[in-house]
């Protein structure tokens, strides 16, 4: 069962793939430079994401996102393309 | 310092020298084997072999279920100068038919109820071998022993390796190869609760395989009352342990978990384990304290850490007090006093400094210096055992894992060990393991399969919550995956990764993100 795609969800799988309370998360709280994930780390919680909301971002779109704000903005444009 | 028997020979007429006749040496099945009782088995096993025309240097297999019979064999085999090959009687006989052809036994040694069918594969698939039966062995009249004419270089245990390629390849080990194992046990029985006298009781999980007959032989010589049974039952080998007051238990990881799957009772709750002696494969800290929940008076640990090339064991890591079972459980040295040396070396073959990683290579007494007929994996006279680790001093290292199971995770290595180690520790997790999964991106990403224990309810953010504080990020798994049981191969029943690798590549593609 695929959950609704919302910035609450979003923040709550986040933080529930990284070990941490949804209150750490931001939408501007930085990938790399405060979560310490590396970039192979991103596909992984893309990975964890795709399962929760069965939406996936493009590879090319990955390199441009940066914070976890970033990351949901990019899912949101793509959810269009998932079958309900 | 009295030098070490070189030739399995040699160790027996230690024990010879040492032993009294009463003294228990076995217990089968609960019942005790005096060192009259196995004197006698070796000295009517070398008559009845030479009668049937056994001489020295042939080729001598045998299969028989666990017993007196299949523990001195060896002995009476080596006695006469011939060499041998011994195979568990599991094994399908037309499979165990065609390894003694091609190993070029001239006699097999089978039980009587086998002897036909083995006579009529032989005959249809024209082997030469002659099949005798353990019980005939057995019934012929003693002879005085004959002096030992084995000399240490010469070949005598046929055994068969995967090696760091995956390909089974055929081993010799030596008369030294084989009485440096026997040694190796010295080391073993020198710490800790283990004492030589028969009323120290250690029990012994896979008393026939390679190693396990090097433990059962060298502890036993040294005096220890070893008891084992012919059931392959974790219950019964429970049962057992309980009923004569065992205070050891030798067995392999897997085996270690298969008991603590046993519910409690009356009786087979061993009270009296002090020690377990692990081997054959990686020990986990999970494993070790779940093991001191389930023994309370259990509060040692000794890990043998071998190859088939090595003649088993000659590292070992010492755990002393409960403590010690939170690990690092992967720290081994060199046995003592067995002349053995390691390297710890670069893909170039360049030695590492203390405090670095690289591949651990051996020579000495324990070590084979080919297969037969290949010498790859051998250099310079050292062995490289395929496994990495760190170097820690020159006769000390940290495992890692074997070379290719290390997960290339985008251009660095991980240890699946390290990883594992770190999500047992991951408050409701019973036990894990941590494999590669192909991926085009990544090369492998890091996987870790993980266990609940019952009634707790670990999630992936508890377990990344808590690996995450231990471990670098590029080693922190990519996916926590929570299964009912880790699958186990066949054997002494490792972790069969092939099986957790295609559970993963098949996730992956549910998920439509293969890479």
């Amino acid at each position: 069962m695929k959950q609704n795609l919302t910035w609450e969800a979003c923040r709550d799988r986040v933080a529930g793939f990284l070990g941490m309370e949804p209150s750490q998360i931001s939408r501007t709280t930085h990938l790399f430079n405060e979560l310490c994930i590396d970039s192979l780390g991103i596909f992984s919680l893309g990975m964890h994401l795709i399962e929760g909301f069965g939406v996936q971002v493009p590879l090319s779109e990955v390199s441009s996102i940066a914070t976890v704000g970033d990351l949901y903005d990019a899912m949101d444009r793509h959810r269009a393309a998932v079958a309900p | 310092m009295t030098p070490l028997p070189q030739t399995l020979d040699q160790h027996y007429d230690a024990a010879l020298r040492k032993l009294k006749p009463h003294h228990t040496i076995l217990m089968d099945e609960g019942n005790p084997i005096s060192f009259q009782e196995f004197q006698l088995s070796v000295r009517r096993q070398v008559a009845a072999l030479k009668l049937a025309g056994v001489i020295p240097g042939q080729m001598v297999g045998y299969s028989v279920p666990n017993g007196l019979a299949a523990f001195t064999l060896p002995l009476a085999i080596s006695r006469i100068g011939a060499a041998c090959l011994p195979m568990y009687v599991l094994v399908p006989d037309e499979f165990r038919c065609a390894a003694f052809a091609q190993a070029r036994a001239t006699f097999v040694v089978v039980p009587g109820e086998s002897a036909d069918n083995f006579r009529q594969i032989a005959a249809a698939k024209g082997m030469t071998f002659s099949v005798l039966t353990s019980e005939e062995l057995l019934q012929a009249d003693p002879e005085e022993l004959p002096p030992a004419i084995s000399v240490p270089d010469q070949p005598f245990l046929f055994a068969t390796s995967s090696g760091t390629t995956g390909q089974p390849k055929p081993v010799f080990m030596t008369q030294r190869n084989v009485a440096s194992a026997l040694s190796a046990a010295y080391d073993l029985s020198s710490y800790g609760p283990w004492r030589t006298d028969s009323d120290y009781r250690a029990m012994i999980a896979f008393p026939q395989s390679t190693s396990g007959i090097m433990i059962l032989l060298g502890t036993a010589f040294l005096g220890v009352c070893q008891v084992f049974t012919r059931s392959l039952s974790p219950a019964r080998f429970l049962e057992i342990a309980h009923a004569v007051d065992a205070e050891a238990f030798s067995a392999p990881p897997a085996w270690l978990e298969a008991l603590l799957s046993i519910p409690v009772n009356a009786t087979n709750r061993v009270p009296s384990l002090r020690g377990v002696a692990a081997g054959m494969d990686f020990v986990s800290p999970s494993l070790l304290q779940r093991l001191g929940v389930r023994f309370p008076a259990m509060d040692s640990v000794a890990n043998g850490y071998g190859l088939v090339e090595t003649a088993t064991v000659f590292m070992i890591w010492k755990g002393d007090g409960k403590e010690s079972f939170a690990g690092p459980t992967g720290r081994l040295t060199l046995c003592e006093g067995l002349g053995n040396e390691i390297r710890v070396v670069t893909e170039t073959g360049e030695d590492v400094a203390i405090g670095e990683e690289g591949e651990l290579w051996t020579k000495g007494p324990s070590v084979i210096t080919s297969y037969l007929g290949n010498t790859q994996g051998f250099q310079d006279g050292w062995f490289r055992t395929g496994d990495y680790v760190v170097r820690e001093s020159d006769t000390t290292v940290e495992l890692r894992g074997r070379r290719k199971y290390l997960i290339k995770r985008g251009g660095k290595s991980v240890s699946p060990l390290v990883v594992q180690e770190a999500v047992d520790r991951s408050p409701g997790i019973l036990r894990s393991a941590v494999v590669g999964i192909p991926h085009a991106l990544y090369g492998e990403m890091v996987w870790a399969f993980a266990v609940a224990q019952p009634g707790a309810e670990p999630s992936t953010a508890s377990v990344m919550k808590s690996v995450r504080a231990e471990l670098p990020s590029h080693m922190v798994p990519d996916r926590v995956e929570f299964v009912e049981t880790i699958p186990l191969g066949k054997g002494v029943g490792k972790v069969d990764r092939e099986a957790l690798i295609a559970q993963g590549k098949a996730l992956l593609e549910k998920l439509g993100v293969q890479g």
